[in-house]
């Protein structure tokens, strides 16, 4: 018996550019949670993801976000826009084979097409010289569509992300 | 199977059949409404469970950039009062952010905002700690949604706390006297 806290996939990708779901189940659930443990090729990954808009990935500035983030060497920033081509959802990851960044994201109203869908997320990362950072905020693709996809990358250096991403739909059993 | 939905609210195992096994997050509530003053699930937290989960979606008020707040049931009704205090960090989408709290508060405030239109709504979770235990309640979440002029995204990262030495029976939801829409579900995380 599956639970209310149904996965619908995990991804294992090693040193790829993009982790891309394309089966939301958004008929389904209203509720999506999205978890992430992430190593990158490159110092400073930032990661983030887009949506899928009935399979069309959207690259435009319609996503509001906002991200705030602390790290050990650099202290606290924040992030906001209105016109973003993503949605941030954690910083500061380093390469090193003993560095690495984990978080959850839970998403909201991707099936419903009279809605926007939002986000909120929370992040740590073990980050260059073995620093810590952490990150919270939020987003929204603004402009009322079905969501039906997500893609996962590194908007830093853009790619070789390595590591396990799974999603899940909240259950009403 | 769950049970029928009867005037927007469902429980689970109210209509016969075989309950499934709910895994390590039980569902135990979901009321949909629409336009009400305040939304309440009473008696739904026993101390067999430490820890639940209220997922809100679709949450919107008749003011703008309204924000969600609750209130605790104890035996008597709800908890009204000053006993409540919150604190959130009130993140924008267009401007800086802003610290928003109160202290020996009448409800717990600031747990998502959104606009005035279902096109404008937004959603969040809350985590409650401990309601049915005879001590204090406290919650922590994030949500939000976007105002009606669609400048500013809302994102809320909150806590709050009711500081009563007692049972707390159930969860009021309202936004400071204005009608309020959305669906509200609760979960309990099973520990044992």
């Amino acid at each position: 018996m599956a639970g209310n806290l149904i996965l619908i996939e995990t991804r294992t990708p090693s040193a790829v550019a993009n982790i891309d779901f394309t089966s939301l189940e958004e008929s389904t659930y209203d509720v999506h949670l999205l978890t992430w443990v992430l190593s990158n090729g490159t110092d400073g990954a930032v990661m983030a993801m887009r949506f899928f808009e009935s399979t069309v990935i959207e690259t435009a500035g319609v996503y509001h976000h906002t991200f705030h983030s602390h790290t050990e060497a650099d202290g606290w920033e924040e992030q906001v826009s209105t016109s973003r081509t993503h949605i941030n959802m954690g910083k500061s990851i380093g390469s090193a084979t003993d560095e690495i960044g984990q978080g959850y994201v839970w998403i909201y109203n991707a099936g419903n097409s009279s809605e926007y869908t939002t986000a909120n997320h929370q992040s740590a990362a073990i980050h260059t010289d073995h620093g810590l950072s952490m990150s919270y905020g939020g987003g929204i693709l603004k402009q009322a569509s079905t969501v039906d996809g997500i893609r996962i990358y590194d908007t830093n250096a853009g790619g070789n992300s390595t590591g396990t991403v799974s999603l899940y739909g909240l259950g009403e059993n | 199977m769950s049970g029928p939905i009867s005037f927007g609210y469902q429980n689970v195992g109210f209509g016969g059949g075989a309950i499934p096994d709910p895994g390590q997050l039980v569902f135990i509530q979901k009321v949909t409404v629409s336009a009400a003053s305040t939304i309440d699930m009473t008696d739904v937290f026993t101390t067999d469970y430490g820890m639940y989960l209220v997922q809100f979606t679709h949450f919107f008020s008749a003011e703008n950039t309204g924000n969600l707040e609750i209130g605790f049931f104890n035996t008597s009704g709800i908890v009204a009062g000053s006993s409540y205090n919150w604190v959130a960090n009130e993140m924008k989408s267009n401007a800086t952010w802003s610290e928003v709290k109160a202290s020996d508060a009448a409800k717990i405030d600031s747990l998502g905002a959104a606009g005035t239109t279902q096109a404008n709504s937004g959603g969040g979770y809350i985590v409650i700690g401990n309601p049915a235990q005879a001590r204090g309640t406290l919650t922590m979440g994030n949500g939000g949604g976007i105002s009606d002029d669609e400048s500013r995204f809302y994102n809320m990262l909150n806590v709050g706390g009711l500081a009563v030495a007692e049972a707390h029976t159930g969860i009021r939801f309202q936004n400071a006297g204005n009608n309020i829409t959305g669906t509200f579900k609760l979960y309990a995380y099973k520990d044992s």
